[in-house]
């Protein structure tokens, strides 16, 4: 400012011109309503928003909306019940019915006619569905009463000389009495010796030739083979001892028995007769553990075996027989006005009656009186509604089924989903300011300073994660702040690394060039020249981060490192449970096996659609608010 | 150059050095957790005692007073935390007392046996009183080969697929690509696995539903098992590496020297494979070398759903809730630790290499 000019010798270029400019016609947009423009144009991403944002609604709404009794308390009775959903149920898919395989048949239940049966144990025939039953036949090895037929083999081990084994039941021999033996096949070498032992305990015998012990005979020669008869009433355990004259060279010798009978002398007929399953169960008789040593198994045993689509709501929730004592009896009645009226007495059995139907009680089958000291107590038998006794006024629809704990899944996944998506925003937020801070200061100065907190980051960030985990777990114990920490404790890396390299990018530009010849101050120049021209991709990459931190939370979960079941955390007027996604899954995960396959299907399905709505969303926002950015990454 | 890269490998071994020290100091505060059987903690805190992490001292079953002083120690504070009593084992007659020493101490006892022996301490949990370090490297191999097998199911696909997406860009077969990568990408490994579990495994049966015991079977049967995780692990990089390409390749398809390329007389065909797809590869090497070390660190999940007994098992095993085995944790912390040092190093370095217009570390 020196030198001073005369203003004469100045003028202005256009002062005399006509300005030829029209005024802007179209509506001038602002940075923001440009994005949303180029936001709404892709329908995909639109639509992919809103499934998202009618996620996060279900996630706060179904559980507020949902009473409590339905995902907080634990009902063993409801447990693992298949999806049923409205409508679908008609077309016979998600109906409330499971299949059950291999399930052993009840042999009493075998049609003659079909030549199917069912199992009978924890089924009831009137819900089963009979149009998908099919019967299948193993063998098996089994020693278990639900395999029949079969063969029996007793081996004498290697360098062993005999093999004994004893029944588990006392038998009988009448006078003239005796033991048929039937062999499948019998080796050249070697004795089957039959005893009767009126002991089954070792230790109270001196030997093979202790007096106490009754040999019935022997064989040598397979098929069947007739014991001589017995003198007069022999009361003991059937031994069944197989003897070689010298040690056994390959312990595969063996003796396939089919059937052991006792037959009665006076009649011919069979009194008892051991096959299967009840010669399979005779134990080891070991008198000298030096030379005698075998194997007793069971071989081409039978097992029918069904499977077939099991109404589980109709078994669940229809009448069933319970006995309840006369207040309750009565409460019921008084609950239910009218009901009482609708009694309909049997007139064989003035003891049974039946109600009309919509009560709680159908029938009364029985009525037991016990009068203990002078007073007169009265059981009834009933047939009680299992919608009542449950708590339900209809048979509930759990569209996606209950998990081993009774609890419906639905409400469970979006209760997890609430607290993953709650964890989710919060350590993001935290990550984006921590990152900002660290990437703009690192990049803006660099050299000397961004080396050292760039050794930094690099020291913190190849922390192995699971190193981490394990720290924090060792020392603080899995829950909410264990699993906040995991979270955060390398994921402002993420939004520091693409801070720095934005700034890297802006800090040679002009513009910062002439702000700093200009004399602006660091953090005027950060904060007001490069960081609003990094923003699109820093906040695009940070909401491209939410799903991962929240499958993060999910991978933890499920390993058992972040929330378990019990816990609960109130952050103000919101509680959280400790149910999260992972935790659901890996519940799922042990269900596998037992064919309960909605429990892992459905929350994995609902993660997935999250991701992909959320990667959309994500993509979407990128484009919109960094078009140069579209289709890279 | 070279200097850089000789900073950046003194860098490692500082940065390794002080994660490893963190990691003991830290895991050194909380109660150790020594083998529950008496005899096998007898032999693993004697072990510990050989190496110089404990003091030991011994009384005498026989004399009254030494029994007292037993009973009294019982009652000290850090009972089961840091002293633990040995009851006599076998024939021996004196109860054993070990007591651990201070962290720093110990500390140094460590670092000395870790540098001059390549001692890194007896596992108390997870194989009791066998060595750390061979518990991790014997199941290295199978780390390294499920994640080999990944990289070399993905990259080709991905390959593949990427340049296919990008030379019919925008049109159906770009859009159903496009469908498919996002699906990819969003459905988490472990969806993907457990679904492939129930499906593969459980439903059809065509492959094992867990990982088949190395020993016991054939080695079909054990290839056969690899085929669900590399599946698993490899499709959602698949399709994250088709998308990177697709982005990249189109982006060169549009350059300038490939319209000079054609100006000069190429075909389309002539200019794409010998411009566009070498050129558009190159920026492909650092990602697929940083994905390696995310795959080997990323197979925790894989390796538990399977149960595959791979490193991450092993880890995680050390780490179930009340049974921490420190040496194992010290031991995969190391190795998880080198890959992912090595890898940024390899990285950043291919940054440079391939691209002389950035470089890292340069002043403002």
């Amino acid at each position: 400012m020196s030198k001073q000019y005369d203003k004469s010798l100045f003028s202005l270029v256009q002062e005399n011109d006509r300005l030829k400019d029209k005024p802007l016609q179209t509506k001038q947009l602002t940075y923001f309503q440009d994005a949303m423009l180029r936001f709404t144009k892709n329908k995909y991403n639109v639509i992919a928003s809103i499934i998202l944002l009618i996620m996060i609604l279900m996630s706060i709404f179904v559980p507020i909306l949902t009473p409590s009794r339905f995902y907080e308390t634990t009902n063993s009775e409801l447990s693992t019940l298949p999806p049923r959903v409205p409508l679908l149920e008609n077309l016979g898919i998600l109906d409330g019915s499971k299949l059950y395989e291999n399930q052993p048949v009840d042999p009493t239940t075998i049609d003659p006619e079909t030549g199917l049966g069912y199992p009978t144990l924890g089924f009831e025939e009137q819900y089963i569905d009979f149009s998908t039953l099919e019967n299948q036949i193993v063998v098996g090895t089994d020693k278990s009463p639900l395999f029949v037929g079969g063969t029996v083999e007793l081996y004498v081990n290697t360098s062993r000389t005999s093999a004994a084994v004893i029944s588990s039941e006392i038998v009988s021999l009448f006078a003239g009495d005796y033991v048929k033996i039937n062999l499948e096949s019998m080796p050249a070498v070697g004795v089957l010796e039959v005893y009767l032992s009126p002991v089954n305990l070792t230790s109270s015998l001196a030997g093979w030739d202790d007096e106490k012990l009754l040999l019935l005979g022997t064989v040598n020669q397979s098929g069947e083979t007739s014991l001589p008869q017995v003198d007069g009433l022999e009361n003991g355990f059937l031994v069944l001892r197989y003897v070689l004259d010298a040690p056994s060279s390959s312990g595969r010798d063996k003796i396939v028995f089919d059937e052991v009978t006792l037959v009665s002398g006076n009649t011919g007929e069979s009194t008892k007769v051991f096959t299967g399953y009840n010669l399979s169960i005779f134990t080891f008789f070991i008198l000298d553990t030096v030379n005698e040593n075998g194997r007793y198994l069971r071989n081409g045993a039978e097992m029918v075996i069904a499977s077939f689509r099991y109404d589980e709501y109709e078994a669940l929730f229809s009448d069933k027989p319970r006995t309840i004592g006369t207040s309750e009896y009565n409460q019921i009645l008084a609950d239910n006005p009218g009901m009482a009226e609708t009694i309909t007495v049997d007139p064989n059995n003035p003891d049974a009656w039946t109600f009309d139907e919509g009560y709680p009680i159908s029938a009364v089958t029985d009525v037991d009186r016990i009068i203990i000291a002078g007073r007169e107590y009265v059981n009834y038998k009933v047939a009680l509604n299992g919608r009542y006794s449950l708590g339900f006024e209809e048979t509930p629809y759990f569209i996606f089924g209950t998990d081993v704990f009774g609890k419906d899944l639905f409400v469970l996944i979006w209760l997890g989903l609430r607290t993953s998506l709650l964890l989710g925003f919060l350590a993001t937020l935290f990550n984006i300011i921590i990152g900002i801070i660290w990437g703009a200061t690192s990049a803006y100065y660099g050299g000397q300073v961004d080396m050292l907190m760039e050794r930094f980051t690099d020291i913190w960030g190849s922390f192995p994660s699971i190193t981490m985990i394990g720290i924090i777990t060792v020392l603080i114990g899995p829950g909410f702040l264990a699993l906040f920490i995991f979270v955060v404790y390398d994921g402002w890396i993420g939004a520091a690394k693409v801070t720095r390299f934005q700034f890297y990018r802006y800090k040679g530009s002009e513009y910062v060039l002439a702000a700093r010849t200009l004399g602006s101050s660091d953090g005027r120049i950060i904060f007001k020249h490069i960081l609003p021209n990094a923003l699109g991709t820093i906040v695009t990459r940070v909401v491209l981060a939410i799903p991962s931190v929240i499958f993060l939370e999910v991978n933890l979960s499920f390993l058992g490192f972040g929330i378990g079941n019990g816990q609960t955390l109130t952050l103000g007027p919101i509680e959280l449970t400790g149910t999260s996604i992972g935790v659901i899954l890996n519940d799922g995960q042990q269900q596998i096996f037992a064919g309960n396959l909605w429990l892992v299907i459905f929350p994995a399905l609902i993660v997935a659609i999250l991701m992909i709505t959320f990667n959309m969303f994500g993509n979407a926002l990128r484009d919109a608010l960094n078009p140069q950015l579209r289709g890279s990454e | 150059m070279i200097n850089y890269i000789a900073q950046r490998l003194v860098w490692i071994v500082v940065i390794l050095f002080t994660t490893l020290t963190i990691t003991f100091v830290l895991l050194k505060l909380a109660p150790e957790f020594p083998p529950t059987k008496n005899d096998e903690r007898d032999t693993w805190l004697t072990r510990q005692y050989n190496d110089g992490y404990y003091t030991l001292e011994i009384y005498s079953r026989s004399n009254p007073a030494d029994m007292l002083r037993v009973e009294e120690i019982r009652l000290e504070d850090g009972v089961n935390a840091t002293v633990f009593i040995v009851n006599p084992v076998n024939d021996s007659t004196v109860f054993k007392v070990f007591r651990r020493v201070p962290i720093f101490e110990q500390y140094l006892t460590w670092l000395e046996n870790v540098v001059t022996e390549w001692n890194w301490g007896t596992s108390s949990k997870v194989r009791v009183n066998a060595a750390a370090f061979s518990l991790i490297s014997d199941r290295f191999p199978l780390t390294i080969r499920l994640n080999l097998l990944t990289l070399l199911f993905y990259i080709p696909f991905g390959f593949l697929f990427g340049i296919l997406a990008a030379l019919n860009k925008d049109t159906w077969v770009d859009n159903l690509m496009q469908v498919v990568i996002i699906l990819f990408i969003s459905l988490p490994a472990l969806v993907f696995v457990l679904l492939l579990q129930i499906v593969l495994g459980y439903q059809l049966e065509w492959l094992p539903p867990l990982f088949p015991i190395i020993e016991l079977e054939s080695a079909a049967k054990v290839a056969s098992g690899y085929i669900i995780p590399v599946i698993a692990a490899g499709l959602p990089a698949i399709a994250g590496l088709t998308r990177l390409l697709r982005a990249e390749l189109s982006e060169v398809l549009t350059s300038e020297f490939l319209q000079l390329a054609k100006t000069k007389g190429l075909t389309y065909q002539q200019a794409v494979v010998r411009h566009a797809i070498r050129n558009s590869m190159v920026p492909m090497i650092p990602i697929i070398i940083g994905s390696f070390a995310g795959l080997l660190s990323g197979s925790f999940i894989l390796e538990q759903v399977y149960s595959i007994p791979g490193v991450g098992r092993v880890t995680l095993q050390a780490l179930a809730a009340g049974n921490y085995d420190y040496n194992v944790l010290m031991v995969s912390s190391a190795f998880y630790g080198v890959i992912g040092l090595v890898a940024v190093l390899v990285v950043d370095l291919s940054y440079g290499i391939i691209d002389p217009r950035i470089r890292m570390g340069a002043r403002k």
